[in-house]
Parts: structure tokens; sequence; C-alpha cells
């Protein structure tokens, strides 16, 4: 007999009640610990309104973190995250801080100024992010081409699984348009989503079952699989991930470095790939504005 | 990728790999001496001698290379010192009974065991061994196979206590537990032969999902043995879903070596075993021999599915 699982709306509950106490103890954390703290909070906030109630100090405490970030100069290592922050700081707070707002005319200007027509839908996800900070003009995305014999992606390393699923996502404007993506194709990044989930690579899983959604597959048997797989991996304390040696390995390379970090991440990718396969028609690059 | 049609290249396939086998029967063979056996060899042998009946199923015993490891089984079999040890030693009847029975269903009788067998299953102990469930749709298949007569349920019956029965996860199911997956599904299906969509009802559609799923899992873990097994799995059930179906049984043709034989999971091209010239023979049949035989049996089950005439085998 099949258990019943928590429902996805339950699971972004938890997980946003251990979110607010990750950052209780007032510790530093690093640069993409607060980018990933800021994403999973709008998720959070999207997908489960009623969980915004647990972060009192949310509009503050993301006007002090997005300013210590561009005080540091540490914004450049992902301008597309931060360009997701800045949104949500907009979203949350109406306007954004002087020193955000500085970076965002500096990321404008170094995207107006790349021109690459080989690698075009790589720079799209930073120009459809300033296009919802209304600070650039609404582009189509770029052509870009898709395996035509998929089969070989079947035996393909991780960095050309990602560069499929980036594609994807570009064509279909994080699932705003239609395009005419092959089934085969699909089929074959069902399979490697599962093969990732059963290497516990939840980070390129999510990447997979996103892209499936974005090109319309969520309601496949295989999507359905790859999600009871994520819920049953929610822990008591809402996180997601049993990460143990990962983070045993984390504190050996670097031990400075908050263990939380990599939980964090990946209950960021967890929630973030349940919402947007859900039956609900959600995309977190496309409804935050 | 080659434009040459996929039945050219599994009938190449098998060509290969039937010299292979043939180049190395040595191997195959089970005797320490005249009065002994060697243990880690029955295997093997038995499993030689299974491939065999599969052949003969599709009418393949007058197959030149099969008739030469057919000869070699039959008179292997057939020596004192193995020809008795099926009922002094009842416990080892999966791997000796499927030699005779196998050689029972090539057209080779063997009387003197058959009444062996026989008596084994009428003194009652084959019916109480301990045996997993899809073990013991093994042993019904040996004994329904040659056939023997015999009091254990049917096949249909023992499928449902199996783990296919019940669809697991694809992301839960380990590769011990893929291996009792597809025996249940090439005994039940009879390699096949039988149309199993009846018996399955309403779970015949998520199983091929489940087999279709595990085997793009396994192509791109590149475990050419369990590929090969869900290749003739996916045969049996006449579910070849593309472009999986197509993709993996391209990645097996590639994986197939000059030599002819099919790297098993475990074949490690570094091993310090392959430096010397004999232990690297050893070393290869050891770790190849099984993912050779399997790939040898899906693609003679694919070619005698389209009714390729079997003159194309011949080399």
């Amino acid at each position: 007999m099949r258990t019943r699982r928590p429902k996805p709306h339950t699971a972004t509950t938890r997980a946003s009640y251990w979110l607010a106490s990750l950052f209780r103890d007032g510790r530093d954390a690093t640069p993409s610990m607060m980018m990933n703290r800021y994403l999973l909070l709008s998720l959070c906030r999207h997908t489960d309104p009623s969980s915004c109630h647990v972060v009192d100090d949310e509009r503050r405490a993301m006007e002090t973190t997005l300013g210590r970030l561009t005080f540091r100069n540490l914004l450049t290592c992902d301008s597309s995250a931060v360009l997701l922050c800045a949104i949500v700081q907009k979203h949350a707070i109406g306007k954004l801080s002087s020193a955000v707002d500085r970076y965002v005319i500096d990321a404008t200007r170094a995207v107006a100024t790349q021109h690459d027509a080989a690698s075009e839908y790589k720079l799209y996800s930073a120009r459809y992010l300033l296009h919802r900070l209304d600070r650039a003009p609404y582009s189509p995305p770029p052509v870009c081409e898709l395996p035509h014999h998929p089969g070989p992606l079947l035996l393909a390393g991780e960095q050309d699984l990602r560069d499929v699923a980036n594609r994807i996502a570009v064509l279909t404007e994080y699932g705003a348009r239609a395009a005419d993506i092959p089934h085969g194709l699909l089929t074959i990044i069902e399979t490697l989503a599962l093969h990732s989930l059963r290497k516990y690579n939840l980070a390129l899983a999510g990447v997979l079952l996103r892209a499936l959604s974005y090109a319309g597959a969520a309601s496949g048997h295989g999507v359905q699989v790859a999600r009871d797989f994520l819920l049953d991996h929610q822990r008591d304390d809402g996180s997601f991930g049993y990460l143990g040696p990962e983070t045993a390995a984390l504190a050996q390379r670097r031990p400075r470095l908050r263990p939380e970090s990599v939980t964090l991440n990946a209950t960021l990718v967890c929630l973030w790939t349940l919402a947007e396969t859900s039956p609900s028609p959600f995309s977190l690059y496309r409804d935050l504005s | 990728m080659t434009t040459t049609r996929l039945d050219t290249q599994q009938a190449a396939m098998m060509v290969s790999s039937l010299d292979w086998l043939l180049a190395n029967l040595d191997l195959f063979y089970p005797l320490r001496s005249t009065s002994s056996v060697d243990v880690e060899r029955i295997k093997p042998f038995a499993e030689l001698a299974f491939l065999c009946g599969i052949f003969a199923q599709r009418g393949r015993q007058t197959d030149s290379r099969l008739t030469h490891i057919l000869d070699f089984v039959d008179d292997t079999a057939r020596q004192p010192a193995l020809r008795d040890r099926l009922i002094r030693q009842p416990a080892t009847f999966l791997l000796y009974g499927t030699i005779y029975a196998a050689l029972e269903r090539s057209g080779r009788p063997c009387p003197p065991e058959r009444h062996a067998i026989q008596t084994l299953i009428d003194n009652g102990y084959l019916a109480t061994m301990e045996l997993v469930p899809f073990r013991r749709m093994d042993l019904v298949y040996t004994l329904s196979s040659a056939p023997y007569r015999h009091p254990l349920p049917p096949l249909s019956v023992l499928y449902k206590d199996t783990l296919i029965y019940k669809l697991p996860s694809p992301l839960h199911v380990s590769t011990s537990d893929v291996y009792g997956i597809t025996h249940a599904i090439f005994y039940l299906s009879d390699f096949g032969r039988v149309d199993v969509r009846t018996i399955m009802g309403d779970r015949f559609e998520a199983t091929c999902r489940l087999l279709t799923w595990l085997l793009g899992i396994y192509t791109r873990a590149s475990n050419w043995d369990i590929v090969g097994e869900l290749l003739i799995c996916c045969h049996c059930l006449r579910c070849k879903a593309e472009p999986l179906f197509g993709v993996s049984w391209n990645a097996l043709i590639n994986a197939q070596t000059s030599a002819g034989d099919v790297t098993g999971p475990y074949f490690d091209p570094r091993s310090s075993r392959l430096r010397k010239a004999h232990t690297a023979i050893q070393y290869r049949f050891a770790e190849n021999y099984h993912t050779t035989l399997v790939a040898t049996a899906a693609c003679l089950l694919e070619i005698a599915s389209r009714g390729i005439d079997h003159e194309d085998t011949e080399a």
C-alpha cells in the first residue's frame, strides 16, 4: 500500500519555516547563500502565500543583504541570479535600492554590448530578466537549435544536458510560448532526469524536469515519479535532501563555509522544480515581476 | 552512426559473438578432471546450454556454429562425472537441471537424466526448495520447458509474487532487483513466445513504461549486461519504444569488441590480470562471457522475430 505523501503546498510551508530558522542566529552567509535564500523566499510566497508571515523582517533583510552584496563587489559571479534577486526586491518593496539599481545599470550595459550569434541563447536569461525590471525592451527568444537526433544525448556529459535544457527554456520563454520540440528528445530528457535522481544529482534533475515543464511535458508519468521522489526527500525540518556525504565533503574542502549552504541549494532546487512541474502554470522567471 | 540497417548490424554482432564463444569453448568446460567438477564453471556451462535451448526454440539448431556448441554441451553433459550429480545434489537443480532441460529442448534427449529429474520432482524436494519468487519461476520454467510433470503452480500465478508485478519505482530498484525483473519476464513470456498482455492485464502498460525507463537508465550507465537483458524483455513484451530502443541497441552493438565479446559491468581494461597472456584470457572470459551470451540471445530473438533467413547469419 502506498503511503500518502504531503501535498506540495504543505511542503512549501514546511520549507519556509526551515528557511526562517536558518538565518535567525544572525550568522553571516555567503553571497550565494543569500541569493538562494531570496529565490527560495520568493518561491515560498508564490506557491504558498500563507508561508510569508513567518519571515518578519523580510523587506529590511533583503535590502540589507543586497546592499552588502554590491558593497563587496561580489555580484559579478552570476549576473542572472543577481538580476533575479533584484526582481525579488522590486516585487517585495516596489523599487530597487540605489546600490542594487547601480548594479542593474551596469548589467544592462554589459549585456547590451555582448553579441555572439553562436551563444545568443546563453545571454537570453539576463536579457529576459532585465526586461522584467523594465531595463530593456522585450526581445523574442533567439533561434537556437535542438539536436535533430537526440539519441547521443543519452550518453552525453552533464554540461551538454544543461545546454539542451537551457535551449528549451529559451525557446519556450520559460514555458510562456509553445515550441516545436521533438517527442523523442523529451523522452530522453525524462529518462535522463530519472537517472540523475538515482545518482542523487538533484541540481541536474531539477534542470531537466523544469525543461520538460517548459516544453509542456510535465504531465508525463516520469515527471510524476520524479515529483514523488522529491517529496519523499523532504526532511522533518522542512529542508530537502539527505546530503550527509556532500556536506561532509564540503566541510573537508571548505571548512569555513556553512554546511547549510548545501541544503539551501538543494531545497531551492527541489521546491523550484516541484512548483514548476505542478499542474498549475507557474514559472519562477516568468511570474516574478 | 552508419546507415547500416539495425538488423544487419544485429546479424553481424551475433556471428561475431558466436565466434568468440567458439574460440573460448574450452573455458566453458566444467570438469577439472574425469571425476571432479570445477564449480566455478558450472554456471557458465549451464548458461551456454540455456542459450542453445533458445536457439533451438527459434529453429536455429542447424546453424553450423550452434551445432558445434550444442555438440560440445551434449558431449560434456553426458560425462559420468557430471551426469549423476543432479540427483545426488538436488539443491543444485537450478544449474544442472537447466543443462538437461536445454538439451531436451534442443532435440538431444537424455533418458537417464529425465528419469532422475522426474524422480526428484516426484519425491517432493523441488517443490519445497526455498527460493525467491523469480527463482521459483526459473524452476517452473525449466521443468515445464523440457517438459517434466510437476505439481508447482503455473508461471502466471508465481508472477504475482515477483517484484515486477508490484511495479516498483525506477528510482529505487537496485541492479540485482533488475535482474529479478528481467528473468521474471523471460520466463513468463517464454522469451516472447507467449503474449503476456492477458496475464498482466492493466499492469502491461506500466510494465512496458518501467522497462523503457530502466533501459535508458542502464544504457547511460553503460551496463551492457543489463541493457542486453532489458532489450530481450522489450522483445518479450513486444514493446520497443523509440527512440530509447534504437539508441540502446546501437550502444550495445558499439560496445562489442573486435574479438566479438561484449564487456561485462565489472570488466576493467586496466586490470593487472590483463598484463599476462594466460590470466588475461581467463579474466576476459570470466568478466565478459555472460554479457556476450545475453547479447547473442538478444540478437537471435530480434533476428528470428523478423523472420530473417538463417543463412544471413552465417559469415
